[in-house]
């Protein structure tokens, strides 16, 4: 027994020895930092947090709403993270894009959040694909709660990303510690510290992009999947929790804009084309009467054709550049956010890159 | 918690420890707990096991003094290992039958779709049948102890997916409990490694190409092709694969036992692929149906008939379609056709001056035998005749055939030239190690090498797994079986 159990053991130790590097740099790496520090890190102006392995934005960004009570706030999917900071006059600004993946979350992270940490100005973004009944059956509660952090399956991840060249040990014990997570410090993307999204070496080198030309997107559209499944109606639940928001943001005093973000123009034509989208078009109308009718403002810019499929960072993710554009539009429209966007936006398009503001 | 997980791994840590450390004497009841426990995280599974395992015990002990004691034998494996055996299996499917066809007994369909199917109950029955069928006989006397029938039939690492260790060889193993040998825990050790490399880089690693059989909708013509062969493969590394981390468990427990899978795609005829296929399985079904019936002695037509319903219950055997029914008929099928043009054959043959020895002539027949086994899975893996007949379709779709409509062809199916690359890696150390075990399985073969050789072995196997071994690797197709 003590042969086999020493030969284990010697066959084992270069494994161990791997093992244990790996988890050193897993923690270096913050990937396996507890919300509650990450929390109290990203309170430095230079954070970048970007977890690889587990996905807790809605956790982290209620956790930074309630310390931030920012004066204006976004909420919504990743389609709303490019909405940042340097768009707006207002200081007190937070983006809490990522909080909101299905259309019961709006109301529930507001409620979620203690009276003075309520913004006084909202910007909700609304995806078009929260208003198909096919997409969403609506039969699950809202719930925020951190993710747990496994840390065998992180360090198998981990282990096996080296093998797909993924890891670099040098930029690990290199990075800065307001570095948090993998992706922050392989790629350079995660959220800043007004909680929106940099999408590093994803938007600078364009062979890190997932979806080249598109092609993604468009089997996506072409078998109907993935927030592209094919409706006529819009789902009328939809609409009542919609006018449940409007309701909450009235009684507490919130103003809210509420946005149909865009598709990449040659994305949006061909959906647009398939005729199987016809919901889309129906959201603007059904959505704009609850809006008015408390005062509210809402804008859809399904197509948008001041902005390119240069500017977008896949089919349905807009880059920094088109979110200005954006911006820019609605700056003469508004009421509502009249003194907050910046008035000089038009200098911040400028430069080389399609997808950065300058 | 299957063996590819954490979890464990840390109980197997655990019982090994206690097993070894306790001596053996308290060996017996470390490994009693251990079953138990094992049974336990499958929840209802333990109350079924342990009831039937203490009836099958008692059972046989009556029995050996009954008057007429085959006849009590046998009420007590219709009794105790068939009855639970058809209800948990075909139940729901036959009430869900009768409801659809004659609107009989709807309301039972769902109350008996709630009924939690004991997990490994197929494995368990065989061996409680084979033990009291052995008691029958009086190969084999009854167990006067509880604790040891037990063990062997509820031996946790082939709870799962078995092997079938008949209860007759692994109650020989239990009663002077065995020693711990270094030689057959490093062993152990390569068979788990070798295993995981099966079942978590080829058999994972392929799962999603071949799951494109199921969906003929989304893939080309050719990919259904390649979706069948990778399934093929997907299969034998699964089951193999799992099977070899069983037995390598049990070797780290100090016990023998038999090959389950001998490189079954290198066999030159399909007799001689249920010869090395799931050899735990077609040796009890020889044993226990196929020679009961008559075997081969009572003439050709008998033989025949007998070969067709031993194959038509493996195929049952696998659950309540018709196409499983249809893949066992297909197999006993081809072996009638198989010996009934035998002397053809061998006419043709001579009149071409083939030579049975001849290399080539051998990987010939390998690969015709591989090509049949692999359309046989048709009817297996697709549940149903509409998906059937939409892969033939989606096969014989007419297209041109050319590199790039090949190369979209693995693309759609998520084969991509880096996966391909990857799949290779694995794919090419294991068919050289099963060709040259080909002759004793893959243990003797492991235990002949030099050391020097099982480390290089062993370490190929843990680093591929660690650095591309699927995470979440989930338990094994025969799971459900």
């Amino acid at each position: 027994m003590k042969r086999f159990l020493k030969a284990l053991v010697l066959f084992l130790l270069p494994v161990a020895l791997l093992c244990g590097l790996c988890f050193f740099a897993l923690i270096k790496s913050g990937e396996l930092q507890p919300l509650e520090t990450a929390v109290n890190i990203s309170q430095n102006p230079d954070v970048l947090y970007g977890l690889a392995y587990r996905n807790d934005a809605e956790s982290y960004k209620l956790a930074m709403a309630q310390k931030k009570s920012a004066q204006l706030m976004v909420i919504g999917t990743s389609r709303s993270m490019q909405l940042g900071q340097e768009l707006f006059l207002q200081n007190s600004f937070y983006n809490a894009g990522g909080a909101a993946p299905k259309i019961e979350y709006f109301e529930y992270f507001l409620q979620s959040l203690p009276k003075a940490a309520l913004p006084k100005k909202l910007i909700i973004v609304l995806d078009q694909n929260f208003f198909n009944p096919v997409w969403d059956s609506h039969d699950t509660k809202p719930q925020i709660s951190a993710n747990k952090i496994n840390t065998v399956p992180f360090l198998q991840r981990f282990i096996q990303d080296i093998a797909r060249g993924k890891i670099n040990f040098a930029k690990i014990f290199s990075a800065s510690p307001s570095q948090l997570g993998l992706s922050a410090i392989i790629n350079g993307s995660g959220y800043a510290f007004d909680g929106s999204y940099v999408y590093g070496t994803m938007q600078t080198n364009p062979n890190y992009n997932t979806d080249k030309d598109f092609a993604e997107t468009l089997a996506k559209i072409n078998q109907g999947k993935q927030r592209f499944e094919y409706g006529s109606e819009v789902c009328p639940v939809c609409i009542s929790t919609i006018k449940a928001l409007t309701g909450f943001c009235s009684e507490n005093g919130i103003q809210l804009v509420g946005i149909i973000p865009p598709y990449a123009p040659s994305v949006w034509q061909k959906m647009n084309e398939s005729g199987n989208y016809l919901y889309i078009p129906k959201i603007y109308s059904e959505l704009s009467p609850l809006f008015e009718e408390k005062g509210f403002e809402l804008y859809d810019y399904t197509d948008f054709s001041l902005s390119n499929d240069e500017e977008y960072i896949d089919g349905y993710h807009g880059s920094d550049k088109t979110y200005c554009r954006i911006m820019l539009d609605m700056l003469p429209k508004t009421k509502i956010l009249a003194k907050e966007i910046k008035p000089d936006l038009q200098s911040l398009l400028g430069g080389g890159s399609p997808h950065e503001l300058s | 918690m299957n063996f590819t997980s954490f979890y464990f791994a840390l109980f197997f840590i655990g019982v090994f420890a206690a097993y070894w450390a306790f001596g053996k004497r308290l060996a017996p009841y470390v490994l009693f707990l251990a079953n138990v426990f094992f049974c336990l995280t499958f929840k209802a599974s333990v109350i079924f096991i342990a009831a039937d395992a203490a009836l099958v015990w008692a059972a046989a002990l009556l029995a050996h003094k009954a008057k007429h004691k085959r006849l009590v034998y046998g009420g007590a494996i219709a009794l105790l290992c068939v009855t639970p055996l058809a209800f948990f299996k075909y139940s729901a499917a036959l009430c869900g039958f009768f409801a659809d066809s004659f609107n009989i007994g709807i309301s039972l369909v769902p109350a008996l779709e709630k009924i939690a199917v004991p997990v490994g109950i197929s494995y368990f029955c065989f061996k409680c049948i084979s033990y009291l069928a052995d008691c029958a006989k009086g190969s084999l006397a009854p167990c006067p102890g509880f604790v040891k029938l037990f063990n062997s039939l509820a031996f946790f690492p082939e709870q799962l997916s078995g092997p079938i260790t008949r209860p007759a060889q692994r109650l020989a193993q239990l009663e002077s409990m065995p020693l711990f040998s270094c030689e057959l825990a490093v062993k152990g050790c390569g068979r788990i490694l070798y295993g995981m490399l099966l079942k978590q880089c080829i058999a994972e690693g392929l799962a999603p190409a071949a799951g494109f059989l199921l969906t003929p909708e989304l893939a080309l013509n050719y990919s259904m092709l390649i979706a069948l062969f990778a399934y093929s493969v997907q299969i034998f590394a699964d089951f193999a694969g799992y099977s070899q981390m069983a037995i390598g468990l049990s070797n780290l427990l100090g016990f023998e036992t038999p090959e389950n899978f001998i490189s079954p795609y290198f066999s030159k005829s399909i007799k001689e692929f249920w010869r090395r296929w799931h050899i735990s399985l077609s040796s009890f079904l020889k044993d226990y149906i196929y020679i009961p019936l008559g075997g081969s002695r009572c003439g050709r037509l008998r033989k025949y008939f007998n070969l067709i319903i031993t194959f038509l219950i493996s195929g049952i055997w696998h659950g309540a379609s018709l196409g499983f029914a249809v893949w066992g008929l297909l197999h006993g099928a081809y072996q009638c056709l198989s010996d009934l043009t035998l002397n053809l054959r061998t006419k043709i043959k001579a009149a071409l001056h083939i030579n049975d020895k001849n290399a080539f002539y051998k990987v010939f027949q390998c690969l015709i035998v591989f090509f049949i086994v692999t359309l046989l899975w048709l009817p297996f893996t697709v549940p149903s005749w509409q998906q059937l007949s939409a892969v033939f379709q989606k096969l014989f779709a007419p297209s041109a055939f050319t590199l790039q409509h090949l190369k979209e062809c693995f693309t759609i199916i998520g084969l991509k030239p880096a996966n391909l690359m990857q799949l290779a890696l694995f794919t090419a150390p294991v068919f050289y190690i099963e060709f040259a075990s080909r002759k004793t399985g893959f243990g003797q073969w492991f235990s002949a090498q030099k050391s020097i050789v099982k480390i290089i072995i062993m370490y190929f196997c843990l680093l591929c797994v660690m650095f591309f071994g699927a995470l979440s690797g989930g338990n094994s197709i025969y799971f459900k079986f």
